[in-house]
């Protein structure tokens, strides 16, 4: 993508995409002939007061945060592992039929920030709710299957109906689309392990659970013949091309001594940070983010598994408001420490979970594997409802909630209008994109 | 009873140089938790199939368990196993036990370390035996009660965990059943819970477990012990499980016609482990498919910690991803490229630059092959040889030159392969 890229190119972008792009106000690009809904309000008409007129947060009515130079925007994932309720995190309080399905994990319209009368986020989410979210409502495929593995297989590779058999990841393809090819590493998740979501066809994806080793790798004083040595040496262990996995091992080695030179010492924390970052695999994550997206490493994407358990069969009410709690401060301490540094224009953040989960409890205080959710995006977005909330009285089959937005829908609103990066150039099918989050 | 697997009584019989040491080593890598330094040598001559055929025959180890019962705990239990896979005399039982856990996981984060302990346990009895048999005893196992919430799961609106993963992860695999299976599967598992009370011994309480039958996968079941029974008898169960078998050994699934073939073995022998396992080890796939896979992080971690012969603390495994006891979903850990990362790198330097000193090689006129030898690496490309002797003689000192030689043997890029 050119470095010039401008906000004329950027809504060109968003009307090629679909044809009917959305410049202001929020338009239902009607995905699969639905029509539009109802409740598609957008942050051009929130309801942000209450009755009795006092503030709401959540979806704040101030002018949008403006959202920086494309060329230096990053988008971080947070991947709420094991299936996130959306019914638990955008609360249909008000829509008929939520309070006869959840029988012992429903939230009360006290535990909510109320957003309108229909919905409202879980309190535990209230310091992100105060910032504004852009909440994408019935997430999901369009023929959903029950398996953790197929549905993250379907999230990880941008295929709603599991049949598009992608050799790469989304995210991957994304960073083929918007990265600096001589960059160390386009995209990265934070973890021990390579993920598939990031499998590309040509830019560098890594995965590192932490910053703190790059010392073992680069940075060796030449007087210190020992180290210099041992450095050296893994440099030039890797430095050949070679077939196979021989191959794969030298570069992957290569690109991390390459990115280890370009992050080595970002790890320290800046005055606060550790006082501030919760301590939960979430939120050191995000602390490396930060440090990652302020050094300037090249990175575009981050990827976040977020660590936690979000497949909760049993004792969801007790188990559930705890991993939004997380969620909340984390991202919340994340954002801050990107306003501080300056940053925060160019950064959003994007969550995913492979399904929602069954609109019945069942027995153990719990919810079985479902399908449609929800979606979060924070930064500069603009805050509101999206998509149609999923019926709660028309159940598929299967006791299932039925999507509203497809998952590849909902990546390709994020590509267009945060990357410009046009759905015909990710997906086989280009899906539709949902007007009036961003600009 | 079986001896335990020594390298010891093979070079008794077998003193004369080694034939393939390179192939020793990679059935040693693949069935072992080795090769240990000096176990290749030992083997002297023994051909390959020969060493399989030992390997095959040894019986398993029977540590002493850990003495549970304070905050180490989860500290402990991880560590106590890790340094029994650790152990030169782990063979074939020791892995397979290690395959049943990837496999039938389940984690310290849902359960608790006695319950773990008991786990592994019966995974120990029945690495071998007979599958029907195992999946019978894991499906009311404490802790997979707790990691698949089967745990209380009431009849009249039963929980759906387990009945969907042990269709889809343990036996059958993803499509051979319907979301309806899954019901039925969650009503005739459902009624088992752990006794707090009682030491918290699997009880099953009939007033919420299953009361009728339902049709499951084609047939008619009453309660968990026949739903297991469907289970195994369904025609996807052989050929999946020699799937995962043969790539825990192999590196990659099997093609239509061995798989057909390992599976008729299976079925034939009424599920037995042993037979399935010795069919895949003496394969022809197995000896071929070298270095197709890299090594996880606790192959990785054993293997360095054993060339670099320092007593390396566990904790690198959580930075690597792959803690015993903590697997990171019920798929327990995906193999084959997330091994390959920059964080496996990163750690794989830190481990061996902190933990590498000693002299052993310093004095031998081929301090390179020495080392590699000590790694099990009897066949490397000529950068990671021309780097090891560039850097063997970069430095005065014969302790400066073991230290080196140590810590970059075990980040050389091969010895990141399986």
């Amino acid at each position: 993508m050119p470095s010039d890229f401008s906000r004329r190119d950027f809504l060109k972008w968003m009307s090629a995409g679909a044809g009917a792009a959305a410049t202001g106000g929020a338009v239902w690009l009607a995905g699969r002939n639905q029509p539009p809904p109802a409740t598609a309000t957008a942050a051009a008409s929130p309801r942000s007061s209450a009755p009795d007129g006092s503030a709401r947060p959540g979806l704040r009515s101030s002018a949008p945060m403006t959202a920086g130079d494309p060329a230096g925007r990053v988008l971080v994932v947070i991947e709420l592992s094991g299936g996130n309720d959306g019914l638990s995190t955008l609360v249909p309080y008000g829509l008929p039929g939520y309070y006869d399905l959840r029988s012992a994990t429903a939230v009360a319209e006290s535990d909510l920030v109320v957003l309108d009368d229909e919905v409202g986020l879980h309190g535990a989410l209230g310091r992100l709710a105060a910032r504004g979210v852009a909440v994408v409502q019935g997430v999901g495929s369009w023929s959903p299957d029950g398996s953790h593995f197929e549905m993250m297989r379907r999230w990880w590779s941008g295929d709603n109906d599991g049949t598009a058999g992608y050799p790469t990841g989304f995210l991957g393809r994304l960073a083929d689309a918007v990265g600096d090819p001589a960059a160390p590493a386009v995209a990265l998740t934070i973890g021990s392990g390579n993920h598939p979501a990031l499998i590309s066809a040509s830019a560098p994806t890594l995965a590192l659970p932490n910053a703190s080793a790059s010392g073992y790798l680069v940075g060796a004083d030449p007087e210190d013949v020992m180290r210099a040595t041992f450095q050296g040496s893994l440099a030039r262990f890797v430095e050949t091309d070679a077939d196979g996995w021989l191959g794969r091992v030298r570069r992957v080695g290569r690109q991390t001594i390459s990115f280890a030179d370009r992050i080595d010492g970002i790890a320290e924390p800046t005055e606060g940070d550790e006082l501030e970052y919760p301590g939960s695999n979430l939120g050191q994550a995000l602390r490396l983010t930060a440090a990652l997206v302020a050094a300037d490493t090249g990175v575009r994407i981050v990827h976040v598994p977020m660590g936690a358990d979000f497949d909760t069969h049993e004792n969801h009410a007790g188990r559930h408001p705890t991993l939004l709690g997380d969620l909340d401060a984390a991202v919340d301490v994340f954002l801050g420490d990107l306003e501080r540094r300056g940053l925060a224009d160019r950064v959003l953040v994007m969550t995913t979970s492979e399904f929602g989960r069954r609109a019945r409890d069942n027995g153990s205080g719990g919810l079985d594997h479902g399908t449609a959710s929800m979606a979060m995006l924070l930064g500069p977005v603009n805050a509101g409802r999206y998509g149609a909330h999923p019926s709660l009285t028309e159940l598929d089959g299967d006791d299932n909630l039925v999507a509203t937005v497809g998952l590849d829908s909902y990546y390709a609103t994020v590509a267009e209008g945060w990357f410009g990066v046009p759905a015909g150039e990710l997906f086989a099918s280009p899906p539709e994109v949902l007007g009036g989050l961003f600009g | 009873m079986k001896e335990r697997f020594t390298v010891v009584s093979c070079a008794a019989v077998h003193g004369a140089p080694m034939a393939d040491p390179a192939l020793l080593a990679h059935v040693l890598r693949r069935v072992t938790f080795g090769p240990h330094p000096g176990q290749v040598e030992a083997l002297g001559e023994l051909s390959p199939p020969e060493l399989v055929e030992q390997l095959l025959a040894a019986g398993p180890n029977e540590p002493a368990e850990p003495e549970l019962g304070t905050d180490e705990d989860y500290n402990l239990l991880p560590r106590w196993w890790i340094d029994v896979m650790g152990d030169p005399s782990a063979g074939l039982h020791e892995r397979m036990v290690w395959f049943w856990h990837g496999h039938l996981t389940s984690s310290l984060g849902k359960s608790e370390p006695a319950l773990l302990l008991r786990q592994h346990r019966l995974l120990r009895t029945h690495a071998l035996g007979n599958f029907r048999e195992l999946m019978q005893a894991i499906t009311v196992d404490a802790a997979m009660l707790h990691w698949l919430d089967g745990n209380w799961s009431d009849a009249s609106a039963p929980n759906e965990n387990y009945a969907r993963e042990v269709m889809e992860l343990f036996c059958l695999g993803h499509g051979q059943y319907t979301e309806a299976d899954v019901r039925a599967g969650a009503y005739l598992f459902s009624g088992w819970y752990v006794d707090g009370e009682n030491g918290n011994e699997v009880t099953f309480g009939a007033d919420w477990g299953p009361a009728e039958g339902r049709d499951f996968l084609g047939s008619w079941a009453t309660n968990a012990t026949e739903a297991i029974d469907v289970i195994c008898d369904h025609p996807a169960c052989a050929p999946f499980v020699a799937g995962e078998v043969y790539e825990h050994f192999v590196g990659e699934q099997p093609d239509d016609t061995v798989r057909a073939e390992l599976a008729a073995a299976f079925r034939d022998t009424g599920l037995d482990i042993a037979t399935l396992v010795a069919a895949v080890l003496r394969h022809p796939t197995f000896l071929e498919r070298r270095g197709n896979r890299p090594r996880s992080a606790l192959e990785f971690f054993l293997a360095a910690r054993a060339v670099i012969e320092a007593p390396i603390e566990h904790w690198v495994l959580y930075d690597m991803g792959q803690i015993p006891f903590e697997p990171p979903n019920v798929a327990g850990w995906p193999g084959g490229g997330r091994w390959v990362s920059a964080g496996a790198f990163f750690a794989k330097a830190q481990l061996a630059w902190d933990n590498s000193w000693d002299t052993v090689v310093a004095d031998a006129d081929d301090p390179v092959g020495v080392i590699l030898a000590k790694a099990g690496l009897y066949e490397v490309s000529d950068e990671t040889r021309a780097v090891l002797e560039d850097a063997a003689w970069s430095v005065e000192s014969r302790r400066d030159r073991a230290t080196l030689l140590h810590a970059l043997v075990v980040t050389c890029p091969e010895f990141s392969l399986a």
